[in-house]
């Protein structure tokens, strides 16, 4: 189990994609009220393709690792992005999270859902 | 401080983890204040009840209704013993929230516009929310009695703020995240002295303190069944026999009514009026088997129940980067923080490794935010911990900081 801390620690760390984009499409803000997990996502979306992502996640290593291994798997038509719940993100990260950490795992899915649902 | 884990020494002579079926020895169970492992007294008592037949109460005319009513009267004298009162004072519920929610609803008519009820810094979300809601509708404030540098209730300025328009003081016993002991009788006195009604949450009191609800001096208190090594699903509602009179139920139907006509209803007298439906009677018998087991207490001083609390308290301090919330004559409960690290990671990887922990705010929001952004790590012993339990948790806990900076 620390071992896949470890791994995802370094996805959680990583400043690529991280921060506010100016020209930004769409944002939303997505909330785990239980362990104070907060993301928020900014998206480019140029004929129905997300261009560009960013986003901002605080909060635990999982929702961390969650929000940049997002936003590295969006880039695309809007159609064909496969992330429907956590298993879809599970296979992302490639490590067996507890059901017990499935908001930390969903909220910046959460926000891009609702990002994508302003369009 | 008299506590019942002090008194566990006196029980060296035999073995108490075996009591306790569902402590595992590769496991550190260390959220006691979430949920204890329930004894063997509470599980063969109910086991005998449901194996030997069981039926109804209030409802059957047969031999077995009658034994099992018998049963059910004797659990609650057993439960309303437990905190020195009779048991026409009290009242069975499914959980303490449901107990302070049935107290607040029925003690709404009471509010006008711009009557206060006091709660404290330290209260669970069951202690607060249900005040909140019959503030908004009736018109009425809820104010904060404040939390000293200490982590201990401010009681000059809580005294303070009681006046002609407090109506209600609804407080915890013990604080769930930090295990702070509040001055109930105090309190009590203070309020009765304003002609406010005091209101106890004693969740987290009830397995570590004496109670005497008498000699508090409090007007209702609720307390739970599966935080006593008992069964889930059960918590005693303790009135003053003025709002047993007084107030109305929360819940209505069947077993709670005396005459029921085309278009109307009366209810029936005392505590059956306020446990519409059929009661739980397999877990009301394993509650008092539970309360059976730590009761009566001796008190003794110097126990090991302290001097495992003190010593998890100074060994997580010993570690660098963490920081212990240490309220003076605090019991039972330490809650802490680790710098650059997420307690939910902290408590995931400490559960893979076999000690349970609880993590986040503990329903108890405002509290926590107060003490850190993401919440604390909290844990939470019981008469049965054991320095072994201890060593897992700080042993790992070492591993697991250093690991995550190296």
């Amino acid at each position: 189990m620390l071992l896949e801390y470890e791994n995802l620690l370094a996805l959680a760390n990583r400043q690529s994609r991280r921060g506010p984009m100016v020209d930004s499409s769409v944002s939303a803000t997505a909330v785990n009220a239980s362990c104070g997990d907060e993301c928020t996502v900014w998206l480019k979306v140029v004929d129905g393709a997300i261009a560009d992502v960013t986003f901002d996640a605080k909060g635990c290593v999982i929702s961390r690792a969650s929000a940049a291994a997002i936003a590295d798997a969006v880039i695309g038509p809007i159609g064909q992005i496969g992330l429907t719940n956590g298993n879809s993100i599970r296979s992302l990260l490639g490590v067996a999270v507890s059901p017990l950490r499935e908001r930390c795992l969903t909220t910046p899915l959460k926000a891009l859902q609702d990002a994508i649902s302003k369009l | 401080m008299k506590t019942f884990l002090k008194n566990s020494q006196s029980k060296s002579d035999f073995d108490l983890r075996a009591q306790f079926q569902g402590l595992r020895r590769d496991v550190a169970y260390l959220d006691n204040a979430a949920t204890t492992q329930m004894c063997q007294s509470a599980i063969d008592a109910m086991n005998a009840y449901i194996t030997g037949g069981r039926s109804n109460v209030g409802r059957g005319l047969y031999p077995i209704a009658e034994e099992t009513m018998k049963k059910y009267d004797a659990a609650r004298s057993t439960v309303a013993n437990f905190v020195g009162v009779d048991a026409g004072r009290c009242v069975f519920t499914k959980s303490v929230t449901e107990g302070l929610n049935a107290i607040a609803f029925g003690l709404r008519e009471r509010l006008q516009a711009g009557d206060e009820i006091l709660v404290s810094a330290f209260e669970h979300h069951a202690n607060l929310l249900p005040w909140r809601r019959i503030a908004k509708e009736r018109g009425a404030i809820v104010k904060t009695m404040p939390m000293l540098a200490d982590f201990t209730l401010n009681l000059d300025r809580a005294k303070a703020m009681m006046n002609e328009r407090t109506k209600i003081v609804a407080v915890t016993m013990v604080s769930n995240v930090l295990g702070t002991v509040l001055p109930i009788a105090d309190l009590a006195d203070a309020a009765h002295r304003v002609g406010a009604l005091i209101v106890v949450d004693a969740a987290q009191a009830a397995a570590h303190l004496p109670i005497d609800v008498v000699d508090l001096g409090v007007d209702a208190l609720v307390f739970g069944s599966h935080k006593c090594y008992g069964p889930a699903g059960i918590a005693a509602m303790i009135l003053s026999l003025d709002l047993i009179d007084s107030m109305e139920p929360m819940i209505v139907g069947g077993g709670m009514v005396d005459h029921v006509t085309t278009d109307g209803a009366t209810w029936r007298q005392g505590i059956e009026k306020f446990e519409g439906g059929s009661p739980n009677v397999e877990a009301a018998i394993g509650f008092a088997a539970a309360l059976s087991l730590i009761a009566p207490p001796p008190y003794e001083g110097g126990g090991r129940g302290e001097v495992l609390r003190q010593r998890l308290v100074s060994d997580l301090q010993s570690i660098s980067g963490v920081t212990v919330f240490d309220p003076p004559g605090a019991i039972g409960i330490v809650s802490f923080t680790i710098d650059g690290m997420h307690p939910h990671d902290v408590a995931d990887m400490l559960g893979a490794r076999g000690v349970c922990v609880r993590a986040g705010n503990h329903c108890a929001a405002p509290l926590v935010e107060k003490l850190s952004t993401t919440g604390t790590l909290r844990a939470s012993l019981a008469i049965y911990t054991d320095e072994r339990d201890i060593e897992a948790l700080v042993s790992n806990l070492k591993e697991i900081v250093k690991k995550a900076k190296a």
